[in-house]
Order: structure tokens, then sequence, then C-alpha cells
């Protein structure tokens, strides 16, 4: 069994990867992504947002300011989006922004910007004041009349960061993980869909068939195939990620990214098996395209309609959505589509907080993928469908 | 081991491919059916080689029921469609060793099967390229020799010279022949060409719109008539004549 199954994969394997057109489509990713990065940070827009902050100290002047651009200052350090802490030194300041982590978001995101932009606005008007009013010469205050750091709390736990880049790097652990997925599914059931379709129009799928290969020898053959292929695919994604998530971070600062986030065992666990199902799932469907499809053609034709169900979660995900946020149909529907979980739990890999949506995951993607396997077993096997269905029907009736 | 085919019928929906056709085909022989295009020669032959099955009838390998145990079959037919094609990036040598591998039952029949089809297809150096580059005629021995190099019990074997030039198409004829007699294989061969049926098979049945029309002998079948073509025009029009008249065919 395993000489036979290794040989239809290995067969699959040196047919698609020998193609050199094969690494266009690798290649591809990282001349997007880069391109991509490059945009992102050179346009990333400046935000305003009202903005609560606490300063430790009375210092007029910056109060004063803090006041002319709209900027509320609040009495109490817990009712306040960022706390300002004045040291010995009034050149000195430390900018503490406290956050939870399952709270990150767009808000935040543009707090920071907003903070980012008053504090800049403040050196010039410092700069201008110590000029004007008090006649100040010493060139290192002119030029840097107002020093201050960055530290962000998580979890109370302190980092000397700007909580911008780490939003960034949410942003990222976000963006990374439903972006491979969304690569390994489109690709896992293009790949099955192509190298059954393939087959079929040159009628080696016909030799296969009728040679001693047991039907289940084939599909899983084709699914390993398709794996493997959409896995390397999946690496160039990844590699062409990593240049986007670098030039992103150091057009915007250079920050070094440290282990901020750990993932938890179990949440990996848990991703690594929906995200081997939800693959499976789709590769499952490229089969049954396969075999549905005469040629090339009418399978990129079906490819294209469920590429948009594939795509519904992916896009849903990355625009920020979750399944707490959803309702009715839509979340009925996101429900029923298994890349969902997946990218639901990549969440929990920035909350630490694992819903319980993974459980509902494995049935429906096992179930799901268990019945399309089913139906293109007795493709496979020359059933006609159309007659079973007449036939489950009637017994429906009687029984 | 004699082929048993009997009352195979098989529609693609409303359209009736195959209606009721019945043969013997005898070990160490090379049966033909003949008929034009869209006779239902195709349908019958996978059917025969367990790709598609029938709506109703039987098919035994001798005792195997090759459409209810066609797992079993398999292990004893191999099957190369009309027009087939291969995997473009592979090797002819790789092809002969993926079957080799599907067939074999240890490594000695393994290598035992990789010469002779290595033998069979008769491609030089050119075995070890990829299959893009080679012509029509080239393709075509690369699948007979994948076919016949296991030794199949059934070779089935669907319009086997198509479309190869006449010196390609005496030698895959002389290869197929051969290989029945030597081996005391069943060979069914399709063909729409007359001629190329007379020369290559032993038996033949004739076979239009689905119904078998006659079965035997290439002599028995000729009669007194000149050649193949003739019968076929006159079969066919009897055929068509019982249709008119409403008579069931047996």
């Amino acid at each position: 069994m395993k000489g036979k199954i290794t040989a239809l994969i290995k067969k699959d394997l040196l047919d698609v990867l020998r193609d050199p057109k094969v690494y266009i489509g690798f290649l591809l990713p990282l001349a997007i992504f880069a391109a991509f990065g490059f945009i992102s940070a050179v346009t990333a827009p400046p935000s305003s947002v009202p903005l609560n902050v606490y300063v430790n100290k009375n210092w007029s002047l910056f109060d004063s300011y803090l006041y002319s651009q709209g900027v509320t200052i609040t009495n109490q350090p817990y009712n306040s989006d960022v706390v300002i802490k004045f040291y010995n030194n009034s050149n000195f300041i430390t900018f503490n922004v406290t956050f939870n982590m399952k709270d990150i978001n767009q808000i935040y995101y543009a707090k920071a910007e907003a903070l980012n932009y008053i504090l800049n606005g403040f050196r010039a008007y410092y700069r201008n004041y110590l000029l004007e009013k008090i006649g100040v010469v010493n060139y290192k205050v002119i030029s840097n009349p107002v020093n201050y750091s960055f530290v962000t709390n998580i979890n109370n736990v302190t980092y000397s960061l700007n909580p911008l880049y780490i939003f960034e790097m949410t942003q990222i652990e976000e963006f990374v993980a439903p972006t491979i997925l969304f690569a390994l599914c489109i690709g896992m059931s293009e790949m099955a869909a192509t190298l059954i379709t393939v087959e079929q129009e040159e009628k080696t799928f016909e030799v296969l068939l009728s040679m001693p290969l047991k039907r289940y020898y084939i599909l899983t053959s084709k699914i390993i195939s398709s794996f493997i292929i959409s896995i390397l695919s999946s690496m160039f994604y990844l590699i062409g990620l990593i240049i986007f998530s670098n030039e992103y971070l150091s057009l915007l600062g250079g920050v070094k990214t440290g282990p901020v986030f750990s993932v938890n065992d179990l949440i990996l666990l848990v991703f690594i098996v929906l995200l081997i199902i939800s693959t499976i799932f789709s590769s499952s469907l490229g089969i049954l395209i396969g075999l549905l499809s005469k040629d090339l053609r009418i399978a990129n034709v079906y490819l294209g309609i469920i590429t948009i169900p594939i795509l519904i979660p992916t896009l849903f995900f990355i625009a920020g959505g979750s399944l707490s946020y959803v309702s009715g149909p839509f979340k009925v529907l996101l429900l029923l589509l298994p890349p969902t979980y997946p990218i639901e739990v990549t969440r929990a890999f920035i909350t630490r907080y694992l819903t319980g949506y993974w459980i509902l995951g494995i049935v429906v993607g096992l179930a799901e993928t268990a019945f399309i396997l089913y139906i293109a077993s007795l493709i496979i096997n020359g059933v006609n469908l159309k007659l079973k269905i007449r036939k489950e029907v009637k017994n429906y009736q009687k029984s | 081991m004699p082929l048993y085919v009997k009352e195979l019928f098989k529609s693609y929906g409303s359209t009736v491919a195959v209606r009721g056709i019945s043969f013997t085909a005898e070990e160490g022989k090379v049966f033909g059916l003949l008929g034009p295009n869209g006779a239902g020669k195709t349908t019958t032959l996978k059917i025969i080689s367990t790709v598609l099955r029938p709506d109703s009838g039987s098919v035994f390998l001798n005792t195997i029921d090759i459409i209810n145990m066609a797992e079993s079959a398999r292990e004893f037919l191999t099957y190369v469609p009309e027009d087939a094609g291969t995997y473009r990036n592979l090797t002819g040598y790789e092809h002969l060793e993926f079957a080799a591998t599907v067939y074999a039952r240890n490594k000695d029949e393994y290598k035992a099967f990789l010469e002779e089809g290595i033998r069979i297809a008769d491609l030089g150096d050119k075995i070890y390229e990829k299959t893009k580059s080679y012509s029509k005629g080239m393709k075509r021995r690369l699948q007979i020799a994948r076919a016949l190099m296991v030794k199949p019990k059934l070779a089935v074997l669907d319009e086997p010279t198509a479309g190869i030039d006449v010196f390609h198409a005496i030698s895959i004829r002389n290869l197929i022949k051969d290989f029945a007699k030597k081996n005391s294989s069943i060979v069914i061969v399709s063909s729409h060409n007359m001629f190329e049926v007379e020369k290559l098979c032993d038996e033949i049945g004739i076979i239009n719109e689905g119904v078998l029309l006659r079965v035997g002998s290439i002599k028995e079948i000729k009669g007194d008539n000149p050649d193949l073509e003739e019968v076929f025009m006159k079969l066919a029009k009897e055929d068509k004549i019982d249709k008119n008249i409403g008579e069931p065919r047996k």
C-alpha cells in the first residue's frame, strides 16, 4: 500500500514541480508582498482621536498645549488612555500606554498615532517658546527641547516599546495566519482540481482507474500531493510576509521585535489541527471539482465559485472581524465554512483566550470533508449520482 | 482463461450507448470490436477494463466477476484508452517505473517488468527524456509497452494505432499479435479501420449504434464479400431496416 501511494505521489510531484511555470506562481508573492510592505509603510495615515491623558506633575506649558490640541487631561490614571510621567529632569518624559492585549484594536492604534502627533507638535511649540520667551541659546536644548521615550504596559508587564509598534506586530500576527491559510486553502483546492482535471484531459485518469489501485489510494495521493505543493507555495507567501513586515517596521522606525507574544501550546495545537482539517477540506473540494470537470477551463469556472466561500472568512478576519461580532445568517455561513475556525483561533495568539468554537470547527470540518470525499469516491467508482439520489429519496419516503 | 461478456447495457442520461452486447474472447487471440465513431466500442472497453460500471450485464474473466470484483480483476488486466496522453514532465522510463511499482508483487518481478517495458517501447535513449518531447507514435508505443510489460491476462487497447503513421502502426500491430500468442493472453482492441482489424484480429465483433451486429472469425464474417467494409455496410443497412419495422433485436 505504502509503495503504491508513494509512487502515485512521486508521479504527481515530479510532473508538477518539473514545470518551470509553477515557480512563477511561487515567486510572485515575494514581489507582491515586498511592494505591499513598502506602500503600506509610506502611506500609513496619521490619526486624530480624542485622548484622555493623565499627567503626573503639573507643567502649565505642557498642559496648555494639550488643551489647545483638544486633549482632555484627567485627574485619575485609570480614566486615562495615556499616562505621562515627568522625571527629575523636566526634559525627560516617559509615556506609559497601558492596555490589555485582548482589547487591542484600531482605536489603540489611532490613539498611539495621535500621541505621536501631539508630542511632535509640542516639540516645535516648546522650541519656539524657548527661543521667543526665554532666549535660550543652548544648541542641544533648542535642537531637541523635549526628550521622550515610550514604555508600554501589556497585561501588567512593562516593555520599552512604542505602543504603535506593538500594534503593528499584532496586526502582522493577525495578518500572517489568515493569509497563509488563505494561500494554503486556495492553493490546495486549485492544485487538487488541476491534478485530477489534467489527468482526465490526458485520459491518464482512466488508466489509473483500471490499475490495481484502491480508490482511496488515488484520493489520498491527490490530497497529499496537493498539500505538499501548496505548502511549498505557502512558504513563499511566508517569506514574502516576512519581507513585508520587516520593511513595514523598519520604515516605521526599525523596531526590533522581541518575544512579546508567546504562543500557548494548546492554542498552537488547536490551530494546527484546524488548519490541517480546513486544508484537507479545500483539497477534497478541489478533487470533487476535478472529477466533475471535463477540462481545466470548466474546473477553473467551478474553482472561481468555490474560492468565494473560502475567501469570505479570510477577508472577514483579516479585516479584524471575529465570530463574536456577528450574528444571524452571516454567522451561520461562517460557522459552516471550515476555514473560519483556524483563523478565529489565530486571535487567541494575541488574546491568549481560546473560545469554544474550535470544538465545533473540528466537527464541522471533519463532517464536511468526509461528505465531500464520499461523493468523490462514488464518482470515481462510476456510480450515477442522479440515480443514487433518486433511490435514496425513494427509500427515505418509504421509511 | 476466456473472457465472457454478457448482455451489457449502458446509458448516459437519455442516450443508450450500449444495448445488450454479448461475446466471448479466447485466450491467445486478439478480439477486435469494429464499428464507426460513436458505435459504443469505447464504452464497452471501459466497462471491460473496470473504468465504467454498466447499467446491467456481466463480464467474467474466467471465473472472476469483473463488474462486482473489480479490485481483484484489475490485477489481471491493463487498459490503454484511445488518444491516451502521458505525464508530460515524466520520462518514458519513469512511466514504466510507475506501472511496474503498481503491478509488481516483488523486486524481481519489478525488474523483469521494467526490462520488458523498455524492450517493448524500443525508444532507445529517448526513454530517459521527458514525454513532452515525444511524437504521437512514441507516446503510443510507451502506452502499449506499459500495458503489455506486466503480462496481463487481459489487455484492452482502444484504437491502438489511431493517428499513427504506417511504419509505427505495423510495428504496434506486430507487437500486439506476438504478445497474445506468446503469453496466452486475451487482447481486446477496438478500431474503425477495417483494414487494420483484418490484419490484427483473430476474431471480430461488428458494432453499430450500441448493438453487436455479428461476431466471428474474419473468414466467417467476410463470407463471400470482398472485404469487411462491404460486410459492415450490409449489416448496418439490415439493422436499420429491423429498427424501422420495430422488431426487437436479440
